[in-house]
C-alpha cells in the first residue's frame, strides 16, 4: 500500500513539472462549450429565447377587421415579437421577402369585412419566405388562428355588427356618437382576456421525468 | 441560456477527460515497449503495485479534473451543478468507468498504438451514440436504443440528474451500470495486464 501510494505521488509530481496537456485537455470543454452555447444560445440574453417574427402586410380591405387587428397586434408582448410591415401592393411585399426582411406576407383581401359581416367565406393569401424554415410556420399558425377566430367572431357577432355597419351607412350625427361609445367599449372588453394563464414555479412541483437509460 | 450549458456541458467533459486518463494507461505501455518495466520491477515495486498505481492515477485524475471542470464552469458560466454531496460521487462513478473502459482497452490491445487508435475509435462512437454532443432525446429511435448502452450517455444522466434536482432514484440506475464498468473494466484488464507483462517481463 505504501509502495502504491509512492509510485501515485511520484507520477503525480511528474505531472505537476509537465501539466501542459492536461490542462489543454481540461481547457477544450470549457471551449466548447462556450462556442456552442454562444452559438445555439444567441450570445447570451441579448435578442431572448424568442426571436422578433417580421410579418409584410398587403391590407386590401382598409375596413374595421384590419384596423382592429393591427389594435390587438400592437399591444402588450405581442408588439415586441410581431412586427408588423404595412405594404402599399404584393410586389413590395414580396421584395421584402427576397430581402429576408419578413418571414411571411400576408394579403388580407378586399371586401373582406364586409363579406365576413354577410357570412361570405373571404380567403386571407398567405406568402411564407422559402429562406427560412422555422418562422414562416409560426405566421401560417397565427394566421390559421385568426382565420378561425374570425369566422368564428362572424357567427356570433354578425346581427349586432350588421346593426352597426348599417348605422355607419345611415351616416347621421347621433348614431354615430353611440356607435363610437360601442366601439370603445368593445375595444377595452378585447383588452380584458377572458383567459389568462399563470405560470408555476418548479419550486411548487416535482417534475415527473423518465429519462433512465 | 443555463439549460444550454447543462445540457451540452456533462458529455462534452466526459468525452475530454477519457483523453485526460489517457495518460497513465498509455505509461504502462510505454514501460513495456522501453523495457523500464523490468528495470522498475527489480526494485521492490511489484507488478501488481505498478498496474495498480496507473489505474489509480488514472482514476484520481479524471476525478479531479472533473471536479475542477464543473467548478470552472459554475463560475465561468454560472451554472449551478446541484447539491455536492450528490455531485461528488456522481463524478467519482464516472472517473471510476472511465478508468475502466480505458484500462480493458489498452490491457487488450497488443500495441501502444493499437491501444491509441481503438480507444479513440471507441471513445468517439461511444460519444456520438451517447449524446456528448448534441442532445440525446434529438436522436432517432434507433441510435437511442444503441446509445443507452453508452457509458457517456450514463455519465451525462448522473451529472444532468444531480443539476436539475431530480429524486434520486434517477441516479441508481446510471451510477450501477458506471460503477459496474469501472469494476468490470479494472479488474478484467489488471488480470490480462498481469498475465501479458509478467510473461514480456520474464517473470
Amino acid at each position: 500500500m505504501k509502495t502504491l501510494l509512492s509510485l501515485v505521488i511520484k507520477d503525480f509530481k511528474r505531472d505537476l513539472k509537465r501539466p501542459w496537456s492536461i490542462l489543454l485537455f481540461a481547457t477544450l470543454p470549457v471551449l466548447m462549450t462556450g462556442l456552442i452555447a454562444l452559438v445555439f444560445g444567441r450570445g447570451g440574453n441579448r435578442s431572448g429565447p424568442v426571436p422578433t417574427i417580421h410579418v409584410a402586410v398587403l391590407d386590401q380591405d382598409k375596413d374595421l377587421v384590419p384596423r382592429m387587428l393591427s389594435y390587438i397586434l400592437a399591444q402588450g408582448d405581442i408588439a415586441e415579437k410581431l412586427q408588423m410591415h404595412p405594404v402599399e401592393n404584393r410586389d413590395q411585399g414580396l421584395r421584402l421577402l427576397e430581402k429576408r426582411k419578413a418571414s411571411a406576407l400576408v394579403v388580407l383581401p378586399e371586401k373582406m369585412t364586409e363579406r365576413l359581416l354577410k357570412g361570405q367565406a373571404s380567403a386571407i393569401e398567405l406568402y411564407e419566405n422559402p429562406a427560412e424554415q422555422y418562422l414562416p410556420k409560426v405566421v401560417r399558425h397565427g394566421v390559421s388562428m385568426l382565420a378561425v377566430g374570425l369566422s368564428g367572431a362572424a357567427d356570433v357577432l354578425q346581427g349586432p355588427a350588421q346593426g352597426t355597419q348599417d348605422s355607419v351607412e345611415a351616416d347621421d350625427s347621433r348614431t354615430r356618437a353611440a356607435l363610437a361609445q360601442a366601439s370603445w367599449q368593445f375595444l377595452q372588453e378585447l383588452r380584458h382576456s377572458l383567459i389568462e394563464f399563470e405560470t408555476v414555479s418548479p419550486a411548487e412541483y416535482q417534475l415527473q421525468v423518465t429519462h433512465e437509460p | 441560456m443555463r439549460d444550454v450549458y447543462v445540457f451540452m456541458f456533462p458529455g462534452i467533459m466526459y468525452f475530454w477527460v477519457y483523453f485526460i486518463g489517457q495518460g497513465p494507461m498509455l505509461e504502462i505501455l510505454t514501460e513495456r515497449e522501453t523495457h523500464t518495466l523490468q528495470r522498475m520491477l527489480a526494485s521492490p515495486v511489484s507488478l501488481s503495485e505498478f498496474l495498480l498505481s496507473k489505474m489509480v492515477r488514472c482514476f484520481l485524475l479524471c476525478a479531479a479534473t472533473q471536479l475542477l471542470l464543473l467548478f470552472a464552469s459554475g463560475v465561468l458560466f454560472g451554472i449551478s451543478w446541484g447539491d455536492p454531496w450528490l455531485l461528488v460521487p456522481a463524478v467519482l462513478a464516472c472517473a471510476l468507468s472511465v478508468t475502466g473502459l480505458l484500462a480493458f482497452i489498452y490491457a487488450t490491445a497488443r500495441t501502444k498504438e493499437q491501444a491509441y487508435s481503438l480507444s479513440h475509435v471507441v471513445v468517439i462512437v461511444c460519444a456520438l451514440v451517447g449524446g456528448s454532443f448534441f442532445p440525446f432525446h434529438n436522436m432517432p429511435a434507433f441510435l437511442q436504443a444503441i446509445g443507452r448502452f453508452s457509458p457517456n450517455r450514463w455519465g451525462v444522466l448522473v451529472i444532468q440528474t444531480v443539476a436539475w434536482s431530480q429524486p434520486r432514484r434517477y441516479l441508481v440506475k446510471p451510477m450501477f451500470f458506471l460503477c459496474a464498468l469501472g469494476l468490470f473494466g479494472s479488474a478484467t484488464a489488471f488480470f490480462v495486464f498481469c498475465r501479458r507483462l509478467a510473461k514480456g517481463a520474464g517473470l
